[in-house]
């Protein structure tokens, strides 16, 4: 039997019947009490994230996920189609359950995909992308004195602060958690 | 390596401004063992267990509250230490060290709603000796940045019942609660587990921090008061209502940084309170050992009424700091010299 002591990062557990994955846990206690654990869950049905303290020692229903390959199609409605490139089955995935990582997504990209029963439940993004920038406008004078950055568009639609260096044509790496340029590419 | 020099100083100059807060009021300066043979009781702590000594076993101190209470029949009106304490976690989190500095203090003849004051002002004190330099803006005295929150530390702080805070926070009469058996009904309802082992302290701390916790202002300390009779540890019960014990918390910027009460002077409720602790540990196969029955007879010989206040320095140091972790405040954490 599973205990919080096996709870950790990136372990899916069944909560209140349904799958999520744990995405921090903390220790924490009051000073005139036993000890817990904080957690930040991420809801596979629903892509809602929440905390959830659990006593110590409290026992917890992990459940294994398998990781496949798949590649992005196009997006229909708020639902994100992926393809198996060996075998050609679709799956399909909600919008909220890509988190940040859906403003960085081509048509053709491959990337994994986390699946419980069959069923895509989540994936798990590459900690950096790398991304043309397609529409970026000359800094404006003056403008510099606040600040040294300006927006761009990214391939991908996304729009994202960056140095003023940055000129269309360029590629550029963007954090995936944060959403925030790191550099030049 | 700035910036832990500069929090060296820090700490140096806190413990200076403590001393001389203390020493006005007409405090006087203790110390008592940190090495002891009967460890507080109680049952969420785990203690560090040494070698015997004479033959008998030794721990470190969890807390120095039972050897400064000790000292008060003495004649001691107003007493406080700054010391180190040891409790043995489950697992090194952002908040825990397992050794750690307390400031802990006691004063006879008061209630634990004198040191709701007591601790407005010494945190103010400390505020105002530490930033030095006169803010432009006038209106901002006593006021500290922590973690991307501007938190007023002026007096009157926030202060909420935990009757009330169930109530608004969890929709729990905390009264019907304190029924062992209502409570596990309420928290089932809830959704929260219970297994055999769950004790009464484990399903009010769940629901306190899901519930409660996360929703306490930040802008303003908060003072929690009046604890459930199930956790008064050292705490009177309250005359008017022996449900609650007269004991409260304080917390700043969502950080738990001090607890208080007033003292237990019963000594049968107390050795009641002791066993009860011991019960606990060893149906939760905990550290078992012998409860200080020379602390009993010191409540005996007329021991006078008082309250008494414990603060975690490191935490508050953290504050000033606007240190996330417990590890950025300390030079040698556990986390890195084990």
């Amino acid at each position: 039997m599973s205990t919080t002591a096996d709870l950790k990062k990136g372990l899916c557990i069944i909560f209140n019947n349904e799958p999520h994955l744990v995405l921090e846990k903390t220790f924490v206690s009051p000073g005139k009490g036993s000890a817990f654990f904080r957690t930040k869950l991420k809801n596979l049905k629903t892509g809602v994230i929440f905390e959830f303290t659990f006593k110590s020692g409290e026992k917890i229903e992990p459940v294994s996920l398998q990781t496949r390959e798949y590649q992005f199609l196009y997006k229909q409605g708020n639902e994100f189609i992926f393809m198996n490139p060996k075998n050609f089955e679709q799956i399909s995935l909600k919008e909220e359950l890509l988190g940040n990582y859906r403003n960085f997504l081509k048509e053709g990209d491959v990337c994994q995909i986390l699946t419980l029963e069959g069923e895509a439940v989540g994936i798990k993004p590459p900690l950096k992308v790398k991304l043309r920038v397609i529409e970026s406008e000359n800094a404006v004078k003056g403008n510099t004195v606040t600040s040294a950055t300006k927006p761009v568009k990214v391939e991908t639609g996304y729009i994202v602060q960056v140095p003023l260096f940055i000129k269309e044509g360029d590629f550029i790496i963007i954090n995936t958690e944060t959403g925030e340029y790191v550099e030049r590419a | 390596m700035e910036n832990i020099k500069n929090i060296i100083k820090l700490r140096s100059k806190i413990f200076d401004l403590v001393r001389i807060f203390f020493k006005k009021r007409g405090y006087l300066e203790v110390e008592t063992p940190l090495l002891i043979p009967h460890p507080d009781p109680s049952y969420y702590t785990e203690v560090f267990e040494t070698s015997k000594i004479n033959g008998k076993r030794s721990f470190l101190s969890t807390s120095p509250e039972y050897y400064m209470k000790k000292l008060i029949p003495l004649g001691f009106q107003k007493i406080f230490q700054i010391c180190k304490a040891f409790r043995n976690p489950k697992e090194i989190g952002p908040f825990h060290n397992p050794e750690f500095t307390i400031l802990e203090w006691y004063r006879v003849n008061a209630s634990y709603k004198d040191l709701f004051i007591e601790c407005e002002q010494l945190v103010n004190f400390l505020c105002q000796e530490i930033f030095t330099k006169p803010k432009k803006n006038k209106r901002l005295k006593n006021f500290i940045k922590y973690q991307n929150i501007l938190i007023d530390l002026n007096p009157p702080w926030l202060k909420f019942s935990l009757k009330m805070l169930f109530e608004k926070y969890a929709d729990i009469n905390l009264d019907e609660f304190l029924d062992f058996k209502k409570a596990k009904k309420i928290a089932q309802k809830k959704d929260y587990k219970i297994e055999k082992d769950t004790t009464c302290e484990q399903i009010f701390h769940q629901i306190f921090l899901n519930e409660i916790e996360p929703k306490l202002p930040k802008s303003k300390p908060v003072i929690l008061f009046e604890y459930p009779a199930f956790l008064a540890e050292g705490a009177r019960l309250k005359n008017s209502n022996p449900l609650y014990a007269e004991r409260f918390e304080f917390y700043i910027g969502g950080l738990e940084i001090g607890n208080g009460y007033s003292e237990l002077t019963d000594w049968r409720e107390q050795e009641k309170r002791f066993k009860q602790s011991l019960k606990t540990r060893k149906r939760k196969k905990m550290k078992i050992f012998a409860y200080d029955k020379e602390f009993i007879e010191v409540l005996k010989s007329n021991f006078p009424p008082c309250a008494g206040m414990a603060i975690g320095l490191d935490r508050l140091i953290m504050l000033f700091v606007n240190a996330k972790k417990i590890d950025e405040v300390l030079f040698f954490p556990a986390s890195k010299i084990f």
